[in-house]
């Protein structure tokens, strides 16, 4: 056994799988022998960069699933100079779209225009090269803030670079406001194509709301309807799971939604989904007042 | 909600990998887009300053498949109620394909759900699809998605109807979003990269059936079955958007994927197909068809002609047409109904207006 933990039972090791099962039994004494093996299969597989691949049949690191895996080791103890290295990486791959240099150029002669917005916002990708998304960037955010709470808390927080993050968590959280759909809630990142409004998804807005944790905005506020609006049709165990998450970090009431992802598992066992288990088992959790996610603890 | 969570902590223990085959140590140098790059270069008219031409986009001899005759087949089905499963055993039945002992996996199209919407392909043909397949003796049939934009697959499932049909048929439903993945060289050079990763349940099936929705596309003018394979590329690795394929050429990136894993037969739900401004927000059309083909480019080729589009005009399948499949209408065979007794012209978006022809 490696450690670490499979999207489904016999699947490859998964970072992201791994993150939320760690996350899942970071409390109990009982997995405490499953612990240990997963937080050395994350120990073994960070590359010298800091980073994690998706999975154990990538070789490039993904600084979505390094941001889960930071995630889940602030939950354990020894772990601080691989979270300080996973976080090191992810501001480093922090980054705007990439356009070509005639574009550049044209976007660098425009930010001297008083009237100009900036719309090419630096966030987080899925993979290099491409676009930022609101996935990746919330994932990237959340990790960053908790990472900035736990070195503020820890004996030299200096050293561990936390005041450069402050502007690095502004500026994504300022591209997770812009992606925003126009019924409040976000989709994957689009809010319009081709001049036509796109709908927001209960998923990604939870984890949205989740990064940003910020019940004083109008913009999570506005999302927060649209997710309660919507969940009680929801038929997807993560996107219910998610939610009770979000909810149970804006106070909100989250029993049914929890009720509703038990249905489902014993409509479908959950697809045997490893993820979502553990985020089921998570989101009990949360019941209880324990959240990972949430900036008080 | 005691006993879920014992079960659930129990799943969590037991399902850890036995063993770790990682390679970590390698990254990649980032790959640097130099054909994207000149596209934007040569709009703006900057190309002849940089000194340079575009290299032209080839193919391996693995990629070259095309046939000197193809065959397409056009069978009526009224609506959705209808026993579907005969039409598609005599769709199949027109071909020589060779079902018996085979590992066989249906990829239909699910990318979103909304309510009234015929945005997916149809729970009910791939109810059918797997009850046919498995009456012509496959060992196994799985159905496999990646959708594109939604990482909730378990809900898309529910909610869609696939589920209950994929239920009653006792039939796996594998997440290729999630799968084991396997890294793969290109078989023809239109993203200007070497390799991409694809699902590893894709690779393993000895007969991919590719099952998408006739609809109209706002990128690439039309999704048939061959833009359907997009769904086979991971999300774990490329995201959700597969924003890496777009990135590197919607239309390139279907063909590279086409010329790499094949697809050896090609079942096109067109009973309700989607006209406009597709693959999301377009109107449902009724066409009353299904499309069986074993050569996808010549089954895309005809849908579009059904469709009322010029297929030479897109500009993935004219690329294909070189070297995977046949295009042109005279070496297409053409079964069941001909194409004037189905034609139903669709509406498409201002920026594909070229693709309209008149018959």
């Amino acid at each position: 056994m490696d450690g670490s933990w499979g999207f489904s039972p016999g699947k490859a090791g998964a970072t992201e799988a791994t993150a939320y099962a760690l996350m899942s039994l970071a409390s109990e004494d009982f997995a405490r022998g499953a612990i240990k093996r997963g937080v050395a299969f994350l120990r073994k597989t960070q590359s010298v960069r800091g980073g994690w691949s998706v999975n154990t049949q990538d070789t490039e690191e993904a600084a979505w699933a390094t941001a889960l895996a930071g995630l889940a080791l602030l939950s354990f103890e020894g772990t601080e100079s691989m979270r300080t290295t996973a976080a090191g990486f992810i501001v480093r791959s922090f980054g705007k779209h990439p356009r070509p240099w005639i574009l550049g150029l044209a976007d660098w002669m425009r930010s001297f225009d008083a009237s100009y917005v900036e719309e090419n916002l630096r966030g987080w990708k899925w993979s290099p090269d491409t676009a930022n998304w609101v996935e990746p960037t919330s994932y990237a955010l959340l990790f960053l803030k908790k990472f900035l709470q736990s070195v503020a808390s820890g004996s030299n927080p200096q050293a561990s670079g936390g005041s450069a993050l402050k502007p690095v968590i502004a500026e994504a959280e300022s591209l997770l406001y812009q992606r925003m759909c126009s019924e409040g809630g976000w989709n994957y990142g689009n809010a319009r194509v081709l001049g036509e409004e796109l709908r927001p998804y209960p998923l990604t807005t939870a984890i949205a709301l989740i990064a940003l944790q910020n019940p004083s905005s109008p913009e999570c506020q506005r999302s927060l309807r649209y997710l309660q609006r919507t969940v009680p049709e929801e038929r997807s165990a993560l996107a219910l799971c998610m939610a009770v998450h979000c909810f149970s970090l804006y106070g909100i009431q989250t029993e049914p939604w929890m009720q509703a992802a038990t249905l489902l598992y014993d409509e479908t066992a959950f697809f045997q989904n490893i993820k979502t288990s553990a985020l089921a088992l998570l989101a009990l959790q949360s019941l209880n007042g324990e959240n990972p996610f949430s900036l008080k603890n | 909600m005691i006993q879920f969570l014992s079960t659930q902590y129990s799943a969590l223990i037991m399902t850890q990998p036995p063993s770790l085959s990682t390679q970590h140590s390698a990254l990649r140098t980032q790959h640097v887009n130099r054909r994207r790059f000149l596209q934007a270069a040569s709009t703006l008219g900057v190309v002849s300053l940089a000194g340079c031409a575009e290299r032209k986009p080839t193919w391996k001899k693995g990629g070259y498949r095309k046939p000197n005759q193809s065959r397409v087949a056009i069978l009526k089905a009224a609506s959705y109620d209808r026993d579907l499963t005969s039409v598609i055993l005599d769709g199949i039945k027109s071909f020589r394909l060779d079902v018996a002992g085979k590992r066989v996996l249906l990829k239909p199209n699910l990318v979103e759900y909304e309510r009234d919407t015929v945005i997916n392909t149809h729970p009910a043909v791939i109810g059918a699809a797997i009850e046919a397949f498995l009456k012509l003796g496959a060992k196994e049939v799985k159905v496999g998605e990646g959708p594109g934009h939604r990482r909730d697959t378990d809900g898309l499932l529910l909610a869609s109807g696939l589920y209950p049909f994929l239920k009653d048929t006792k039939t796996q439903f594998v997440d290729l979003n999630l799968d084991d993945i396997r890294r793969v060289a290109l078989q023809s050079n239109f993203m200007g990269i070497d390799s991409l990763y694809f699902a590893d349940t894709v690779l393993q099936a000895d007969l991919l059936v590719s099952m998408p929705k006739l609809k109209t596309h706002h990128w690439a003018g039309m999704t048939l079955s061959m833009k359907n394979l997009f769904g086979i590329v991971p999300g774990i690795k490329y995201g959700w958007p597969k924003n890496f394929l777009h990135w590197h050429g919607i239309n390139e990136s279907i063909v590279d994927i086409n010329s790499t894993v094949r697809s050896h037969f090609a079942i096109v739900d067109g009973i309700v197909g989607m006209e406009g401004n597709g693959p999301i927000q377009g109107t449902p059309k009724p066409v009353r068809v299904l499309v069986f083909g074993d050569d996808l480019v010549a089954v895309d080729a005809t849908c579009a002609r059904v469709a009322g589009l010029k297929p030479d005009k897109v500009e993935y399948l004219q690329n294909a047409g070189e070297f995977i499949g046949n295009l042109e209408e005279s070496r297409i065979q053409q079964l069941g109904e001909p194409i004037s007794q189905v034609h139903s012209p669709f509406a498409v978006t201002p920026a594909f207006g070229h693709l309209k022809r008149l018959i």
